[in-house]
């Protein structure tokens, strides 16, 4: 940013809402006044928006501006008094100016980027018009192209006879890549197709030159053709490595007389003209560059969401008008309205299918905006703890939805602070561990098969499990029996129990009440996860996987008790009908056998408690949807038992109004094309708490899947856990609420 | 989807473009060497060609004036190995659409067809 530092954001905000108007307005004025030459009133308007500009630039430090439009203002006094008169040179010189302005004032928005151009050359030219000589400016910026034209006679001939033929001859200034490698081939390339436009009369440089690879990113081309000129343009764009054509019909007029003859300009400023031209070019690009920047909308965010509410009110009709489509067609076979509306209801269902993906699409950021926070955030923790870490960055470039983004930014901020704190080693205890001194952190977002993943990965000491199962049955969360029988998984796992702690003192950093339970509460909201891999003396590595999008899913639609809910497929397994004796109770909890394993079993309506007793929630004949939390090894399968299965679609989430906002087990609720309401289940939360009846029960806790073998869980140990059970099912459904 | 000749002696050269090229949709044919890939596109007529230059019995050049020969609308792309703009330009004044350079990315490819064959 060039703006000086003492510039508020609401000033500054003010200033560029005004220079936008006044710029667009001399935009517009300048162009006029040279065809209105004698419009006193046009005159002034231009004049006051330079004043203006002049006044409130100065004001506000930004002296490249203030310098320029004090030029500007200087030299349409002149012309206001009627001492200077309006040429095309004076109107360049302007408009230049105006060019330059553009620049500026994009270099004070964000999106500039701090890019900043000299206003010298830009002033020297106004001053140049001003006096009145013999404009060198203007004569230093013919392009090379005349100069060749002027002292090449045949050229001039040509030219002619062309002209006497009828057809238009083109000036063409063809730009390549600066960085081809192939330039000579692409200068080529252009020729060839101009060629077939019509008949290229001449070029700098010239075909022979371009053989023999004498070329620069310019390619100027006289060209006689009777396409129009954005045919031609088109023509030569669409070839590679060609990033600009500009046409413009070629004026005999502006052909300077042969170099010989030229008188040299008497008090031609400082910029030797080479330099003029080259600063011209380059400030023309620039302005370019930013016109192309305003090509680009603001849209309110309310007014987003708005418009992708109503697609998915669409992609919900859509549906709907599909299947009454399909209806009417089954019952209508013959008649050609129905067949006509057939097909006019498959192309509104591409149609607002691409809509719907377009609208995604737009709701997409690249999460680099997020990531761009923490160098900051790293450093400040880094120097208050006295750790050395460096931040490594990967994968700003992942697009996530923008609600996405806006929610995992506290619990990224709490993983990075964690990992800073408790994770990295002072420096003197990471030498004598033998690892270097500064340690790193990696924060990378990538996207794994539909999902956007987040991980967090630091070379610390690592999370000692023993610790957190120590700390873990001191709160009464886990008795001393059923840590032993934990996995290393399972025990690490367990950092996400509410409540828990394994910092051995708090610091000012961390321990200020948000734990782990907070940000995998966080990311289950979003329908994410959060994983854990850790080991000690190695490091920590956290990863959240995310959803694309909060929008939509896709979804399988059950009912069960005359209900219709919708589970995301991301958790489904798979869908059995099982026979009769795979559905048993196993002291006293409902399991399913499958494949030889033992799964919890979830009787949907009971675990929704609908009101219904347990004798008419179950169905005789129930399908079986086989959900999983994530594939890690410690979510294991869990079967959740319905009456029907009935669909599957594209589920559109409506947020769910406060009191069913809490309803357990439903994470929202959404419309289907005939107007039905359905809810989503909340699977995660569901298994949680179907595990959490077990947590203290080591046979069934490690039996969410028991192998079917009698001697690995026998019924005794089971019967003997039964007491603990009711013990345990407040926490289930503390923790499912 | 069109069908697409690929004229190069590597195999390797060969089997990387093919998989390419299908992965954008199209058919492919092979040939091995510029002889070939004449015969191979009188007999098939492909709707683009994507030619390496340098190979045995007869080269990119002489095979794409020849081709050129047998169909003047004939869409043939040069594959090209950095260094090598003087030929290139000689192709491109012989008729040849378009060149990609070794070693070419998908999107190389993908644009190079698309202008080729639509």
């Amino acid at each position: 940013m060039a703006a000086a530092a003492e510039v508020s954001a609401d000033d500054l905000k003010v200033f560029l809402q005004e220079a936008e108007g006044l710029l667009e307005l001399l935009d517009e004025d300048l162009v006029r006044l040279e065809q209105e030459s004698d419009n006193e009133e046009l005159l002034q308007e231009i004049f006051r928006a330079a004043h203006t500009l002049k006044g409130s630039s100065g004001m506000l430090g930004f002296d490249g501006m203030a310098h320029l439009t004090h030029a500007m203002e200087d030299l349409l006094d002149r012309v206001r008094k009627g001492t200077l008169a309006i040429t095309p040179e004076l109107v360049d010189a302007l408009l230049m100016s105006l060019d330059g302005l553009k620049i500026l004032k994009n270099a004070l928005t964000e999106e500039g980027e701090g890019e900043s151009i000299d206003t010298g050359p830009i002033v020297d030219a106004l001053n140049a018009a001003a006096a009145g000589g013999a404009a060198p400016e203007a004569a230093s910026t013919q392009p090379a192209l005349q100069t060749v034209v002027a002292g090449d006679e045949d050229l001039r001939s040509k030219i002619d006879e062309a002209s006497g033929e009828g057809h238009t001859v083109l000036h063409l200034k063809v730009r390549i890549e600066e960085s081809s490698d192939w330039k000579a081939v692409r200068c080529f390339q252009v020729l060839n197709e101009l060629d077939d436009c019509g008949r290229v009369l001449g070029s700098v440089p010239s075909q022979s030159e371009i053989e023999q690879e004498q070329v620069t990113g310019l390619l100027e081309v006289l060209l006689a053709t009777d396409l129009e000129i954005p045919d031609v343009q088109a023509r030569a764009e669409q070839l590679e490595e060609v990033t600009g054509v500009e046409a413009a019909a070629f004026d005999p007029t502006a052909v300077p007389e042969p170099p010989a003859e030229t008188e040299a300009p008497a008090d031609a400023p400082a910029a030797a003209p080479a330099e003029g031209a080259d600063q011209r070019t380059q400030i023309a690009a620039s302005a370019q560059k930013v016109e192309a920047l305003q090509t680009t909308v603001r849209i309110d965010v309310e007014q987003l969401d708005a418009l992708m509410n109503m697609v998915g009110e669409l992609v919900i009709d859509r549906t709907r008008v599909s299947q009454l489509s399909r209806l009417l067609q089954g019952r209508f076979k013959e008649d050609e309205y129905v067949g006509a509306l057939a097909e006019t209801s498959t192309h509104i269902a591409k149609v607002v299918d691409e809509l719907h993906e377009s609208m995604m699409a737009v709701r997409m950021l690249p999460v680099g905006l997020l990531f761009s926070k923490f160098p900051r955030l790293v450093r400040d923790l880094a120097r208050s703890l006295d750790r050395q870490v460096t931040l490594a960055v990967e994968g700003e470039d992942t697009e996530i939805d923008r609600s996405v983004i806006e929610k995992i930014k506290d619990p990224l901020v709490h993983l990075i602070r964690n990992s800073v704190d408790h994770g990295i080693e002072p420096a003197e205890d990471r030498v004598a561990a033998g690892k270097p001194e500064a340690s790193i952190l990696k924060l990378t977002a990538s996207h794994e098969q539909g999902q956007i993943v987040i991980s967090i990965e630091d070379d610390g000491r690592g999370i000692d499990t023993e610790k957190v199962v120590a700390s873990a049955i001191k709160k009464g969360q886990i008795s001393q029996e059923a840590a032993e029988r934990l996995s290393h998984r399972e025990k690490l796992e367990l950092i996400f129990a509410p409540g828990l702690s394994t910092a051995a003192k708090t610091t000012e950093v961390s321990g200020r009440g948000v734990g782990m339970d907070i940000v995998r509460r966080d990311i289950e909201s979003l329908n994410g996860r959060v994983e854990v891999e850790s080991e000690v003396g190695v490091g920590t590595t956290f990863k959240l996987r995310l959803p694309l999008t909060l929008a939509t899913f896709r979804g399988l639609l059950v009912s069960s008790g005359g209900t219709t809910y919708a589970i995301p497929l991301t958790y489904v397994q798979e869908t059995i009908r099982p026979e009769q004796e795979q559905l048993r109770t196993v002291s006293g909890r409902p399991v399913m056998s499958l494949r030889g394993s033992v799964m919890s079993l979830i009787w949907l309506n009971e675990s929704l408690q609908l009101g219904t007793s347990a004798e008419q929630a179950r169905s005789d004949d129930p399908y079986v949807v086989v959900v999983r939390a994530s594939e890690s090894e410690t979510d294991r399968p869990v079967a959740i038992a319905v009456d029907e299965l009935v669909d599957q679609q594209e589920i559109v989430v409506k947020s769910l109004s406060g009191f069913l906002g809490r309803a357990r087990g439903i994470a929202g609720a959404s419309i289907l094309g005939d107007g039905q309401v359905v809810l989503i289940l909340d699977v995660p939360s569901m298994i949680k708490a179907s595990q959490a009846r077990d947590t203290d029960q080591p046979a069934t806790a490690a039996g969410n899947v028991v192998e079917l073998d009698a001697s690995v869980a026998p019924r005794g140990d089971l019967d003997s856990n039964e007491p603990s059970a009711a013990d345990e099912a407040p926490e289930a459904e503390r923790m499912a609420s | 989807m069109a069908k697409i000749l690929i004229a190069d002696d590597a195999a390797f050269m060969r089997m990387k473009s093919a998989s390419l090229v299908k992965e954008l949709g199209h058919d492919v044919i092979e040939a091995e060497d510029g002889a070939e890939a004449v015969k191979v596109y009188q007999a098939e007529s492909p709707d683009a060609v994507l030619m390496d230059i340098t190979m045995p019995n007869m080269d990119g050049m002489e095979a794409l004036q020849e081709i050129l020969k047998l169909d003047p609308d004939a869409k043939i792309a040069m594959v090209t190995a950095m260094g090598q703009q003087a030929v290139i330009m000689e192709a491109i004044k012989a008729g040849a659409k378009d060149f990609v350079v070794k070693p070419f990315d998908a999107d190389r490819i993908q644009s190079a067809l698309w202008k080729l064959v639509g």
